[in-house]
């Protein structure tokens, strides 16, 4: 019996939530209708008048030349936008971002904890760097981008510094043509204008050794001040782009041992294209020619004039799920009046996404520098694994834990595990 | 018996309500009136909303509008024009903003009228809007050569 009861009283509850889906307005004769819509209108106009009230009470009072202001200033064209204040920015969909007068700020975090056979018995357990990425889009065609990091120095050290990682002033005329000047990270390669500054961004807690900074024993010229311009160069489904930069700048390099090198440099040409595939999305291939003199120096000595070509090629797929990249470099270096030097280096990475969190990964990377090469000794070959996994704890906060193994030729391998804090906001 | 009978029939109704209320809400693309295009590919819209191209042939600056998360059209557009999920959607906007591409523009729209205000504005915007919504300020285009209403049209 109570089972047919409550058989029933679910049928109740159910049928009228159906039936409400398809039902009609009761059928009412013209008259009837009439006079029901005749009140539904005074009700209408009631309610707007009400509303017209409220809304006098609560606007600003009309310009002063008594012209008023069309309801599309919603959705006022770029160049006619008023500078925001305090409002989130609705250029990118949902995404939390701070705006302060059309300035659209994101930081970038990081703390991490690191172990290796260098330090021994010193863990390093640091914050890492901050870094404030500043864009703003000042009209149609013109933008502006700045990104400043703060750096904590090595190993506890209870200081910072503040580095301009990217200043640009950026002209976009059509999708064939951008033009920007400033601070620019170069298109040597894929990495290094894949990912930026941002440890949030990359799988891994650390950039490929071929890539690293230069302040992180790197041995490519990551970033110049110049001038960079690219597009597409044409419209076919192969999407063909390209990019050309001219820069200078001195550069500047620690290894590993925290040893520091010097280098003047001369007018640099960067030269990159590369495919996005229509058909094979996620799949990126290119390469790049990157020309420049450096002259190292010690003690404001000039040790040698050397003549700096870097050729690089790689081939990517990235997708939601894969993450695979592959990028072979050769670094030549002909010391004027002496011998050459040819440094070939490669990585690989590949990272599946297991579930929504969980992400491991595994890189090997391979330097093959010489011993007597002037402008970066330290390096030698250089090789090893490096294994971990990335936990998502939401989009905006992940932690990676890893463990890498370094061979540099004549020396003790060195071990390093650690575990690294992500988050953006 | 009958007992047996009611109750079947309400397993039924329990069990395909959550179908019904997931039942596809067809996905028209729709423009400016003043927009002279009738058909864009399918390559050529997912560019449009990833921001991945931001002209038209026409030299007009591309504005994207979208309905916001939750709605049909953001859902069709996560699965057909991004093949991602949200978290990876939120996540490409920021990969955008480090890689600099700051005049790219897709804007979230609250209601129907707000839409069709911004596509009376800006000649060169686009928006994925259902059906039903479509008013005769906008302009439906098909894509790939399909119209919304037939049952190979990709937005599904």
């Amino acid at each position: 019996m109570s089972m047919s009861r409550s058989i029933l009283v679910l049928a109740f509850l159910l049928v009228p939530g159906i039936s409400a889906r398809g039902q009609r307005p009761p059928e009412v004769s013209a008259d009837n209708g009439n006079a029901v819509l005749v009140k539904k209108v005074e009700e209408l106009q009631n309610q707007v008048r009400d509303l017209q009230q409220r809304l006098d009470e609560i606007s600003p009072p009309p310009p002063s030349d008594g012209v008023e202001q069309p309801v599309s200033r919603a959705l006022s064209k770029p160049e006619e936008a008023p500078a925001e204040t305090n409002s989130v920015d609705q250029s990118a969909p949902d995404v939390p971002r701070l705006s302060v007068q059309g300035i659209n700020i994101r930081a970038f975090g990081q703390a991490q904890y690191t172990a290796d056979d260098l330090h021994g018995d010193r863990p390093d357990l640091s914050i890492g760097n901050l870094t404030l990425l500043m864009t703003s889009e000042l009209s149609n065609h013109l933008s502006a981008l700045a990104e400043l990091a703060f750096d904590e120095a090595d190993y506890g050290a209870p200081s910072f510094s503040v580095d301009v990682e990217r200043l640009l002033l950026q002209y976009q005329q059509s999708d064939y043509f951008k033009i920007a000047a400033g601070r620019y990270f170069t298109s040597i390669g894929y990495y290094n204008t894949a990912f930026y500054n941002a440890d949030w961004a990359q799988t891994t807690m650390r950039r490929p050794g071929i890539v690293a900074f230069m302040d992180q024993g790197g041995i490519l010229p990551t970033q110049r001040n110049g001038v960079t311009a690219t597009g597409r160069l044409s419209s076919s489904e192969l999407g063909l782009h390209y990019v050309a930069e001219v820069g200078t700048g001195d550069l500047q390099r620690t290894d590993l041992m925290g040893d520091e090198f010097f280098y003047q440099a001369r007018t640099a040409y960067n030269l990159a294209m590369f495919v996005r595939p229509e058909r094979i999305r996620g799949l990126q291939a290119g390469g790049s020619y990157y020309h420049d003199t450096i002259l190292p120096t010690a003690n404001g000595t000039t040790m040698a004039i050397v003549r700096q070509s870097i050729y690089s090629s790689y081939a990517v797929y990235t997708t939601p799920l894969w993450e695979c990249l592959n990028e072979a470099y050769l670094i030549h270096h002909a010391v004027v009046n002496s011998r050459t030097y040819n440094t070939p280096a490669f990585y690989s990475q590949i990272s599946r996404r297991l579930t929504n969190s969980i992400r491991p990964y595994f890189r090997y990377t391979w330097i093959n520098a010489a011993d007597s090469n002037p402008v970066f000794p330290d390096v030698r070959q250089s090789r090893g694994p490096e294994t971990g996994v990335r936990y998502n704890f939401s989009e905006w906060v992940g932690l990676k834990t890893e463990y890498n193994r370094l061979d540099v030729r004549g020396f003790p391998a060195i071990n390093l595990i650690g575990s690294q804090l992500v988050f953006t906001f | 018996m009958r007992r047996r009978n009611l109750a079947f029939a309400i397993a039924v109704l329990v069990l395909g309500l959550p179908a019904f209320a997931q039942e596809a809400v067809p996905i028209a693309v729709v423009v400016s009136l003043e927009n002279p295009i009738k058909d864009i590919s399918l390559p050529i819209l997912r560019d449009f909303f990833r921001c991945e191209k931001l002209y038209w042939q026409t030299g007009k600056r591309v504005v994207v509008f979208t309905r916001p998360k939750g709605s049909p059209e953001h859902q069709v557009m996560l699965h057909s024009l991004y093949s991602m999920n949200e978290e990876d959607y939120q996540k490409l906007w920021v990969m955008k903003q480090i890689r600099g591409d700051v005049s790219c523009r897709v804007t979230e729209l609250p209601s129907r009228g707000i839409l069709q205000e911004g596509l009376r504005t800006y000649p060169g915007a686009i928006a994925l809007v259902r059906v039903l919504e479509v008013t005769p300020q906008m302009k439906i285009i098909t894509v790939n050569g399909k119209h919304v209403r037939d049952a190979d049209y990709p937005l599904q």
